[in-house]
């Protein structure tokens, strides 16, 4: 029985690029070798590829009748539509203590709410079962969940605090203080912080230990995401510019002007692929993140951005006022698009989040917290040993392990991850300059100045010689070494013993044909 | 050789009489007959008989009882008259024992074939050693599966069961019907089942000793006889011989292995420089020189002498190009040989000179002999074919054709013949000019002993064309009356041929001039092969009659035809070697021009390859300075133009206004016209922002740091240095040699893109995690990087490809004993693959074969 065909758009995602030739290689033997492997990877890849029949959830979608357009539906409209349990991910709470930040996790599970005014909330938003809910009585600028739902972090008026799930204080870093924002680099187990002083820290929470710490220089920061492509953090503020950092490097990796006027809001899609930026200026811009070029659209709004988020199917959600928008595609193609999704909320909208895979948009205001189906936002097949939804305790702790495991160190963090598997060249020419200076190099000058003696102690003629000796003796000296370096060089380089059968043409026996030979003088 | 004739010569002179030396010799003995080795006396009787005593009588014929006489003693007893019989009879069969070897030469002998012996069961493992060590899985254990699988079925033993009455009969029934079909059946059997059970090593070692003594023996032997043999013909043939042979071996490594017939070839130089160098018939030897004072009157001597210079001379003479001179042979030989009429031709330094300036390479030489053997090889191979084919159709057609007395392979054959007749026709005449014209030694020894590359070039291509002349006219041949005699078969036949058409060579001669004429459109083949001769063929080929004409014409248009066919097929594929060589060329150039390809660039070097400045064709390298930023950006620096989007054009995307909606908190009334709202609020934005240039402060920003990297160059000269001079002398030349130049900087990533700023330091710690060395099998940056581009963990790949991925080399069975791999691995076919991977991997191996 034969196997049915692979889709060769999905065998070409899935081969990671060309083919190595065999030309590149040395031996027959390798040459065989790399073949083969060639084959191992073919497999692979085609394994890849027949697994994307597993994919089989669909995204949800809305269809509007004639005459009607999907923006015109409301979430009541909308939940009054959909089964029961996707009925259950809309919901509103009413919350008093001010304008609210909110962070789902990594398998978008859990729901953690920080309101201004100290409250925090941690929950299961789906079962609507609460781990946690406090006031820890000071100001909360922001909240991050770290790898797992049984811990966050929570920047308070001076310092970042942690917490267990049971709303226990773990940790107060005191380091961080007044940070405004935060992120949690999930494969670098890093939390990045954002401060109003403009200072930038790295936390391994792996290890406990800040990793990198900084002044921007950039004033208050207020405006901050990450890049989950490369885990760079993205921060903008008054200059219209958008700064990419790492840990690594105090100057920023790069820089785009994106706006002329001061920024507002920004957002990375979930591949990596596209910036997002709002600007005073009333416009989103998408950019194109991996060649820092663009804009690939400008959009214009009626008012300023406050919020964007971009979800893992490319819808792009942004709120201007109370308002919540939401697009099918980030760059769209008509001329005058027109929203796939509208929905007033109570209050002014400070927080705005995708919940990654699932359909629902999680929006907080200043009075609250808003759960807005958005049908075919999120990922409909999630990878399991990736972010599971369903997740046991069993598996999560399974996960955590893998997860340290697979750590990615800070230093890797850079604009391009895939450089890491490259070569470096520059320093592969430097090394094969080096080798190759060897064999030219001078002796250097030799400056030498003798002691000075008393008079009548040295002579010059005495003092000429010992410099001529020392002068000689330095020669030597570097002559030797230079020799015992090249020596080394040619060592590594000589050709290897010939074969038994093979008769070289200067032999080190002595031959008959040797008398023909030109012969040396003997001086 | 002469030398040693001449010798023998001048010993023979002195004559010698056996009968009055045999006399001479007696009488001296006769002087002295007192024996200096007393017989021992035996004083006490003993058993044992010491052979150093025995002492060799002085005169042999007198004391000595001769086996003869034992012979007729027993002969005249009627007793023992067998005895006398057998005696003599051994007394003429008996074989002397030879004298064994030095014992270093028997032991010289024994070690190399020991050696070879060795060698060749090792090389048997050759295959299943590479198989092996290419193996993706090797398990252990090894499972040996059975070889024969004709095995008889198990014997129950004796006894266990009882036979019924039934059964005894049945096999008294077998027993007398195998009888009847003849007992080699079961004799087979029992002789194959004797060898696997009993002795079957034993024999095979007795084999094998057995074999090994006769190898022995025989090449000791060979040896003993060679070492014998004085004769300097001999030994002149035996090297010939053996040059011959490993110009053999040489042509056959040509196909084969390249690079040992490169070796093979030294070698065989080598040994002809040895010969040339070594002076040896330059007529300066002893005997040379002794010759030369008798060369006055003697004529044989000064022949002897002129045949050694000439020898010389062949050895150093350039040898003649064989292709050049295969087509306008005869021409040139006439030529020539209207030349060397001038000639002295016993004078052997003239010709000496003459030849000299045609004198070349030493390659000539070998080239010659390279020349003669494949072309023997080629042409044996197409008389061969030819052969077979035209007895296929001898008899196919005389199956055919049953009264039809001249099938018409036999007379295409024919005109084969009559092709080679006039061939023959053709050298003979060339040598027999060679012969009238000139005493040329050289020349004519060369077309006795040794085949001339032209005459071989012809023969070839004659054979070529006879066969092409078969396949093409065979059809039209048998329906003709073309009056052939009839054949009867096989080798005769074609000798009485061969005869015939000899004779009728002159009428070839003369046929050929008004052939020519016939022709309408002489076809000039102008093609690689050298195939002009195939069109001059088609005149020589029809013998006498006339009516065959047509025949012929028709096979000539046949021909033209082909020959057509074959130009534009020759051409076409000319065509495309140029076009696959422009598309070559380009790559190049493109390659060249392009930053990204690390693979093309030989200048690039290699870091565990020679630093040493030639490349593998021995070309000189030139090595192009290479910017190392921009290697390392180049990757960056892919987009091409039409991606980089000008800045300026920023301005220009034309913003799409999306239909929002109106937050709460504005008052709508505001907002009741679209563009009216735009323009109030840039106003207020402008307003707002009125101090502040966003876009200015960025640009400066951005030269900013793009100054920070920059290199630039440092000014020395001094305050006041060079201008006393006053105003009008010109700074130039100063300011020029007091700036300190430095080399441009890389261009930067963000060259082109003016609202981007990109630090180039930026992955500074993530260098120092990179490879920075070409590891041991890759030549090129670029595959070793597409060699470690996917990844084969666990979370990137699925589980089947991620166990498949990282299967063990080797896999052990515990608890088992691994013995080593036994004889029968050798005949055991390679297992069959089980999973994906090994299916195509096989399946790539047989692609390989196939191509190969």
């Amino acid at each position: 029985m034969r196997k049915p065909e692979i889709d060769k758009k999905l065998l070409k995602k899935h081969l990671r690029g060309e083919h190595a030739d065999e030309k590149g290689v040395k031996t027959k033997f390798f040459k065989e070798k790399l073949k083969r492997k060639e084959v191992y990877l073919e497999y692979a890849a085609e394994q890849a590829a027949r697994a994307e029949i597993l994919k089989n959830e669909e995204e949800g979608f809305i269809e509007a009748d004639q005459d009607e357009s999907t923006a015109d539906y409301t979430q009541k409209e909308i939940v009054q539509n959909v089964d029961i349990t996707a009925a259950t991910k809309h919901f509103n709470l009413s919350l008093d203590f001010g304008p609210y930040r909110l962070r789902y996790t990594k398998n978008g599970r859990h729901l953690l709410l920080g309101g201004r005014r100290g409250h925090i909330a941690a929950f299961d938003w789906v079962t609507k079962r609460i781990h946690c809910e406090m006031n820890v009585m000071e100001e909360v600028a922001d909240v991050s969940w770290l790898h797992l739902e049984t811990m966050f972090a929570c920047a308070q008026k001076n310092w970042v605090y942690f917490y267990d799930n049971q709303g226990t204080e773990i940790h107060c870093i005191k380091r961080m203080s007044r940070v405004n924002r935060m992120e949690f680099l999930p494969y670098h187990f890093l939390l990045a912080t954002a401060s109003s002083e403009g200072f930038l820290s790295w936390l391994d929470v792996s290890i406990g230990e800040i990793v990198a710490q900084y002044n921007s220089k950039a004033g208050d920061i207020r405006i901050m995401c990450q890049n989950p492509y490369n885990a760079v953090l993205c921060t903008g503020g008054s200059k219209g510019v958008v700064s990419m950092w790492s840990p690594t490097v105090r100057e920023p990796l790069a820089k785009v002007l994106v706006h002329s006027t001061p920024m507002t809001a920004i957002a990375v899609d979930p591949k990596g692929m596209h910036l997002a930026t709002g600007g005073l200026d009333r416009s989103l811009k998408v950019w194109d993140i991996r060649k820092l070029s663009g804009p690939l659209a400008v959009y214009k709004c009626g008012m300023a951005v406050n919020e964007i988020d971009i979800s893992q199917k490319g819808v792009l959600a942004f709120s201007t006022g109370n308002i919540c928008e939401m697009y099918k595609q980030t760059v769209m193609e008509s001329e005058n698009p027109s929203p796939y999704l509208r929905e007033r909320v109570n209050d002014y909208v400070y927080g705005l989040r995708f919940c990654p895979y699932e359909d629902v948009l999680g929006v907080s205001t200043g009075k609250g917290f808003t759960s807005l189906l958005v049908p075919g936002s999120g990922e409909p097949n999630f990878d399991g040993l990736e972010a599971n939804p369903f997740q046991t305790k069993k598996q999560r702790r399974e996960h955590e392990v893998h997860a340290l495991l697979e750590k990615i160190p800070m230093d890797l963090i850079s604009l391009e991850p895939n450089e890491i598997r490259g070569v470096d060249v520059e320093t592969l020419q430097d090394k094969v300059n080096a080798k190759k200076s060897i064999l030219f190099v001078k002796p250097p000058r030799i400056d030498f100045k003798s002691r000075r003696k008393m008079k009548g102690k040295g002579g010059s003629a005495n003092a000429a010689k010992n410099k001529q000796i020392v002068k000689d003796a330095k020669r030597k000296e570097f002559i030797k070494d230079a020799k015992k370096a090249r020596d080394k060089v040619f060592e590594q380089h000589k050709e290897k013993s010939t074969t038994e059968d093979f008769i070289p043409l200067e032999s080190s026996n002595a031959t008959v044909l040797d008398r023909f030979k030109v012969k040396k003088k003997n001086k | 050789m002469s030398a040693s004739e001449n010798e023998n010569q001048s010993g023979g002179e002195e004559e010698v009489d056996p009968a009055a030396h045999k006399q001479l010799l007696r009488s001296i003995g006769q002087l002295s007959r007192n024996q200096h080795i007393r017989k021992p006396t035996r004083s006490e009787p003993a058993l044992a008989r010491d052979e150093f005593h025995l002492v060799k009588p002085l005169s042999t014929d007198v004391q000595t009882v001769s086996m003869g006489d034992v012979v007729n003693l027993l002969r005249k007893t009627s007793k023992h008259i067998d005895a006398g019989k057998q005696l003599s009879k051994t007394q003429h069969q008996k074989k002397i024992l030879q004298k064994p070897l030095e014992k270093p030469v028997a032991e010289r002998i024994q070690r190399t074939i020991g050696y070879e012996k060795v060698k060749k069961d090792l090389s048997r493992w050759d295959a299943v050693v590479e198989r092996n060590r290419v193996a993706e899985q090797q398990v252990f254990p090894l499972d040996y599966e059975e070889v024969h699988a004709d095995l008889p079925p198990p014997k129950k033993p004796r006894g266990t069961t009882i036979k019924s009455d039934l059964m005894l009969e049945m096999e008294a029934v077998e027993a007398k019907l195998r009888e009847l079909r003849g007992t080699q059946h079961t004799d087979d059997d029992e002789a194959k089942r004797q060898e696997r059970l009993t002795r079957e090593e034993l024999i095979a070692r007795r084999k094998e000793l057995a074999y090994l003594r006769i190898k022995e023996s025989q090449k000791s032997a060979r040896a003993r006889q060679r070492n014998k043999i004085k004769s300097k013909k001999f030994h002149k043939f035996l090297k010939r011989e053996k040059l011959k042979e490993q110009i053999k071996e040489f042509e056959l490594l040509q196909k084969t292995n390249p690079e040992a017939a490169l070796e093979k070839l030294e070698t065989i130089e080598k040994s002809r420089v040895l010969e040339r160098a070594n002076l040896r018939h330059k007529n300066t030897g002893t005997w040379a020189k002794n010759l030369q004072v008798r060369a006055k009157y003697d004529k044989d001597v000064r022949k002897d002498l002129a045949e050694q210079l000439a020898l010389s001379r062949e050895l150093t003479q350039k040898q003649k190009d064989a292709a050049e001179s295969s087509s306008d042979d005869e021409a040139s030989d006439e030529r020539n040989g209207a030349d060397k009429e001038e000639v002295d031709p016993f004078n052997p330094w003239f010709k000496g000179s003459k030849k000299a300036e045609q004198v070349d390479e030493v390659a000539e030489f070998l080239g010659g002999y390279r020349k003669y053997w494949t072309e023997r090889n080629a042409n044996e191979k197409a008389l061969e074919e030819y052969r077979e084919d035209s007895e296929d159709d001898l008899e196919q057609n005389s199956l055919q054709n049953g009264e039809n007395e001249q099938p018409g392979s036999d007379a295409s054959n024919d005109v084969d013949e009559s092709n080679e007749a006039t061939n023959e026709a053709v050298n003979s005449n060339s040598g027999s000019e060679n012969d009238n014209v000139s005493g040329n030694m050289d020349q004519s020894s060369d077309s006795d002993s040794e085949f001339s590359a032209g005459e071989l070039e012809k023969f070839k291509a004659k054979l070529n064309y006879q066969k092409k002349n078969v396949e093409n006219c065979r059809g039209k041949f048998t329906t003709t009356a073309y009056s052939s005699p009839p054949l009867v078969n096989g080798e005769h036949g074609k000798l009485k041929r061969r005869k015939q058409t000899e004779e009728e060579v002159s009428p070839h001669a003369k046929t050929r001039g008004t052939l020519k004429k016939k022709r309408k459109q002489p076809i000039v083949v102008t093609s690689a092969g050298g195939t002009d001769w195939v069109v001059e063929d088609i005149g020589e080929t029809p013998s006498k009659s006339v009516d065959i004409d047509d025949i012929f014409d028709d096979a000539e248009n046949l021909l033209q035809e082909k020959v057509h066919e074959k130009i534009c097929k020759l051409s076409k594929d000319l065509e495309k070697r140029e076009q696959r060589k422009q598309i070559k060329k380009e790559k190049k150039h493109k390659s060249k021009s392009s930053d990204l390809s690390f693979k093309v660039k030989a200048s690039q070097p290699e870091i565990d390859e020679e630093l040493l400045e030639t490349s593998a064709n021995g070309e000189p390298v030139i090595e192009k300075p290479q910017n190392p930023h921009r290697l390392a950006n180049s990757k960056a620096d892919k987009p091409s133009k039409q991606d980089e989007i000008d800045p300026s054009n920023i301005a220009q995307i034309k913003p799409k206004s999306l239909r929002t909606a109106l937050p709460d908190m504005v008052n709508s009334e505001e907002f009741f016209d679209e563009h009216d709202l735009n323009e109030k609020v840039q106003m207020t934005i402008a307003e707002a922002f009125e101090d502040d240039d966003i876009v200015a402060d960025f640009e400066r920003d951005r030269e900013d740091e793009r100054k920070k990297t920059a290199n630039e160059d440092v000014d020395l000269t001094l305050p006041g240095w060079g201008s006393w001079a006053g105003c009008g002398i010109s700074k130039e030349k100063q300011t020029k040699r007091l700036i300190l130049k430095f080399p441009k900087e890389a261009p930067r990533r963000d060259d082109n893109k003016k609202n981007v700023v990109i630090n180039e330091d930026g992955n500074k710690k993530l260098k120092q995690h990179l490879v920075s060395d070409l590891p041991f099998p890759f030549k090129s940056v670029q595959e070793y990087e597409a060699s470690i581009r996917a990844p084969i963990g666990r979370s990137f790949v699925p589980e089947t490809a991620f166990r498949m991925l990282t299967r063990p080399a080797t896999v052990t069975k515990l608890g088992t004993v691994i013995e080593p791999m036994n004889d029968e691995f050798l005949v055991k076919a390679p297992k069959a693959p089980r999973n994906a991977v090994d299916k195509r991997i096989a399946i790539m191996e047989k692609n390989k074969k196939k191509s190969k």
